[in-house]
């Protein structure tokens, strides 16, 4: 630049004039660190003339900028080359501190610098994110206000509001002794760890504090020997110390520290002036409290356990205005309803109410708003941080008119438990009442006073027919128009069931023709005591009367199974008897050919009815249990089978132990032992040498074990299970009627026994038996 | 066959079914059983017959055959009656129920009652006959 300067002198001329009006600061800089150019601007930032400036190094003229981060720069931008931007601040020598845009660029003789003052704009940007944070530190202030009645949490709220929102470096908070002249910390925040808090600050002749207690009026020091709170080791540029007042006497000092030393302006003290009065505000607020306090104290000592009872409840408080803006709202809100204490800020409670509680509240609220020290009771639901709905009951009061309060004050408790058990026990009693009315049968409770304590429909209904009116619960379940007989006849019931027991009673009721109820009684417990009876009754009189049909019908049954297979067998007995006189006149060999088949027949058909008559008396009759001498009964039943023609050539083995005498009823097993007998004789296999028929088998205690196996045709598998069927008979040229071994089972199973088959068809069968012992 | 068998001076058959009635007595007089038969078809008869000759100690029965089940007074009732003849009477008789009834508790009766000696399923067969001693 200096070449073209010396080249092109009017150019040069030109072109100082136009940089000397620049107003940006410009500074060329030889290799060498001295001037050898300087702007007017920059001669006016700096403060300086040209003459003292040019041909001069920078160290000459700035002493220790070697030191400074721009110099470093500067190196940077002359040894290097390179252009360098920066924002710097700079101390002048005369103590003036200003911000500079800096833009440094290499130069033919050196760099050249191009420098903005930015102080102004810097200043404004400080000055808005002090007053934002002064702001900040009053509104919290404010808050704090409103949620602290503690001196001490006050003072320590505020302490630490000024640090972390006011942009304080420390603050500290202590009440006035005026006796001992000195201050008495209460609260303090921002302090360096290891300081050394002290109990008593003396204010001394002078000193900010006694200037301040002087004059009732904040007072600032900046860089002063302000250390008396702190002890030795701590040091900051500015002190604020703020009165606080308690009834228009200071009665403690705020003290704030600075690591700025003009920290406060003009508009920033108004606000701290502003901080001040809201706390001694709310001093007075707590001291007011406090002796509220003192006064519950009182109090508490003759509602002692009632207090402790309020007190331990975990309910809710909160304070909001006419518009519904929350103004406070106490802890346990973030317990129940999930809230942070910042989140509330912003809260208008309407937000929090469920829409369709809303109407209601609203309608409420704004009559509750007309009349000064009301209040209304409400039970609603309000939303939970995480979205949910909390049923919450309370009482808002209207505290709008006192001063102090000037709010709508609730009281309020989360009932989502309770609503949830309501709503649990809604729902079981729908349930219960759907089931107890979804029958015919009569459902009722009495207590012990033999009032009602609940009933269902059917009851309901049957008392109106019975009696001609309802039982309501609590009323006397004896009606008086029962009479004293019949009163007596259920109060019994009812008693015995107070005394516990539970049973079954069949009535027939007076006065209603074939009527017939059956009514159990259970017992209602409450811990070890009975309350009253649990009543079922069932109308059973159709059922009676299916019974009685049911008797009927099978007694006629078992006459007419009697007549007939008595009036069935006196013909076939009688044919017997004049076939035996034929056979006995003739010597025909052909007739007594004939005889014998016509006798074969009546056999057949005299089994036939004898079955029947086995099978009604199985099914019929009730068991006559007596001692049974096994080995006596499977003897007689072998040698009746003898005489069958079948038989012969057969051998029969008997071998029965009796370890314990046999109990059952006789009948029923003689007529079971005989059909498996006779089934084992009509099945022998006339191929087989030697057929057989054996019986083993033992009485225990538990009962009696029968095996019978022959070798006669055996049973093909496929018919196994068939064989015990009614009317079952297997194919090929044997008569019979295919009801004995249906019977067999059938009194098997009468007898609580079982009858088992294993067979193989040529080889032969086994049946086994087991039957009870049904002594006892 | 008959000669083994041993004579009953008088024998009685109470039946009111007469075919019945006719193979026992027709068995009997085969059998030569009897001196002298009676034949019953009601028991009442019977009974009046009995009542009239307790003196005639040779019109009293040594053998007595009783149906159960007749039309008017039957056999167990007979019987009753019966008992409340004089015990000398009673010792010379013996009795027999008989019936086509299978019925245990019929049989059970029969058996029980003291003045009977055993219960027989009908028909009255040689067999049986040439039983009684």
């Amino acid at each position: 630049m200096n070449k073209h300067v010396k080249t092109q002198a009017s150019g040069t001329a030109r072109l100082r004039e136009r940089l000397d009006s620049l107003l940006e600061g410009i500074q060329i800089i030889d290799f060498n660190w001295k001037y050898v150019y300087i702007n007017d601007i920059m001669l006016h930032q700096v403060r300086m003339t040209r003459q003292q400036l040019v041909g001069h190094t920078m160290m000459e003229k700035f002493p220790g900028i070697e030191d400074t981060e721009v110099f470093q720069s500067l190196k940077r931008c002359m040894y290097e080359r390179e252009a360098v931007g920066l924002e710097n601040k700079f101390t002048f020598p005369n103590g003036v501190v200003k911000w500079f845009d800096l833009c440094i660029e290499p130069a033919e003789e050196g760099i050249c610098i191009l420098s903005l003052d930015i102080t102004p704009y810097k200043e404004a940007v400080e000055n808005i994110r002090k007053t934002k944070s002064l702001y900040a530190f009053l509104s919290q202030i404010n808050q704090s206000i409103v949620h602290y009645r503690s001196e001490k949490r006050l003072f320590a709220s505020a302490c630490r509001t000024a640090v972390e929102q006011g942009l304080f470096s420390s603050a500290w908070i202590g009440l006035i002794d005026r006796q001992n002249k000195g201050i008495i910390p209460q609260a303090q925040f921002g302090f360096p760890k290891k300081t050394k808090f002290p109990d008593f600050v003396a204010y001394e002749s002078k000193d900010i504090h006694h200037r301040l207690m002087r004059t009732g009026q904040f007072q600032i020091e900046i860089n002063g020997d302000q250390t008396l709170a702190m002890g030795k080791g701590y040091k900051m540029p500015t002190l604020i110390s703020l009165p606080l007042f308690n009834s228009g006497k200071v009665v403690a000092v705020f003290d704030l520290y600075s690591d700025k030393e003009d920290f406060v302006k003009d508009e920033e003290i108004k606000l701290l002036q502003e901080v001040s009065k809201d706390l001694s505000y709310a001093l007075d607020n707590a001291v007011m409290s406090k002796r509220q306090r003192e006064a519950e104290a009182q109090l508490e000592k003759s509602e002692k356990r009632f207090r402790a009872l309020i007190e331990k409840s975990a309910d809710m408080k909160s304070m909001a205005s006419k518009d519904g803006k929350l103004l406070y709202g106490s802890p346990s809100i973030t317990r129940v309803l999930g809230y942070e204490y910042e989140d509330t800020d912003r809260f208008n409670i309407f937000d929090l109410i469920h829409p369709d509680d809303q109407p209601y509240y609203a309608a409420k609220r704004s009559e509750l708003i007309k009349h000064p020290g009301g209040f209304f009771h409400f039970e609603m639901r309000l939303r939970h941080k995480s979205g949910n709905w909390i049923w919450c009951e309370g009482t808002a009061t209207n505290l709008l008119h006192e001063p102090g309060v000037e709010a709508i004050i609730s009281n309020f408790i989360d009932i989502n438990d309770k609503k949830k058990a309501q709503k649990q026990q809604e729902f079981d009693r729908n349930n219960l009442f759907a089931l107890i009315n979804n029958t015919n049968d009569l459902l009722w409770s009495v207590d012990t006073e033999m009032k009602l304590i609940t009933s269902n429909r059917a009851f309901d209904e049957a008392m109106l027919t019975f009696i001609g009116h309802r039982i309501r619960p609590g009323q006397s379940i004896l009606h008086d128009g029962l009479g004293a007989e019949i009163a007596k006849y259920y109060g019994n019931f009812y008693h015995r069931a107070f005394l516990g027991e539970i049973f079954s009673e069949t009535v027939e009721l007076t006065g209603q023709s074939d009527l017939w109820w059956e009514i159990s009684f259970y017992p209602i417990r409450e811990k070890d005591n009975i309350i009253g009876t649990a009543c079922h009754a069932r109308n059973i009189s159709s059922l009676k009367r299916y019974n009685e049909e049911l008797k009927r019908t099978n007694s006629e049954l078992d006459r007419f199974v009697y007549s007939i297979s008595h009036d069935l067998r006196a013909p076939l007995t009688s044919i017997r008897g004049l076939l035996d006189i034929i056979n006995e006149d003739t010597n025909e060999s052909s007739t007594r050919e004939h005889l014998r088949l016509i006798n074969g027949q009546v056999d057949r058909l005299d089994i036939f009815i004898k079955n029947v008559l086995n099978y009604a008396h199985t099914n019929r009759a009730s068991l006559n249990v007596s001692e049974i001498d096994m080995e006596f009964i499977l003897h007689k039943i072998v040698n009746s089978m003898k005489s069958v023609e079948k038989s012969d050539g057969i051998e029969f083995h008997i071998h029965f132990e009796t370890k314990v005498p046999f109990h059952s009823d006789l009948q029923s097993v003689c007529t079971l032992l005989e059909n498996i007998v006779s089934n084992a004789i009509k099945f022998r296999d006339p191929s087989k040498q030697n057929p057989y028929v054996k019986i083993s088998g033992s009485s225990t205690e538990s009962g009696l074990k029968l095996v019978i196996s022959d070798n006669g045709v055996g049973i093909p598998k496929e018919f196994h299970s068939k064989v015990f069927e009614m009317f079952f008979r297997l194919p090929g040229p044997t008569e019979g009627s295919g009801i004995g071994l249906y019977i067999s089972r059938q009194i098997a199973e009468k007898l609580d026994g079982s009858i088992t088959l294993y067979s193989e068809e040529g080889t032969g069968t086994t049946f086994e038996i087991h039957l009870k012992n049904l002594h006892q | 066959m008959k000669n083994e068998n041993p004579i009953f001076e008088v024998v009685m058959v109470i039946d009111d079914n007469p075919i019945d009635l006719y193979v026992a007595t027709r068995l009997i007089k085969k059998m030569e059983l009897a001196d002298k038969l009676l034949e019953f078809s009601s028991a009442q008869k019977a009974l009046d017959y009995l009542r009239d000759n307790q003196d005639d100690s040779h019109a009293w029965p040594a053998l007595m055959l009783v149906d159960i089940y007749m039309p008017g007074m039957s056999g167990f009732e007979f019987m009753a009656a019966y008992d409340k003849f004089p015990e000398d009477l009673k010792k010379k008789c013996r009795i027999f129920i008989i019936s086509s009834s299978i019925d245990n508790t019929d049989i059970q009766k029969a058996e029980n009652d003291p003045n009977v000696l055993s219960f027989q399923e009908k028909p009255v067969t040689p067999e049986f006959l040439s039983s009684i001693k």
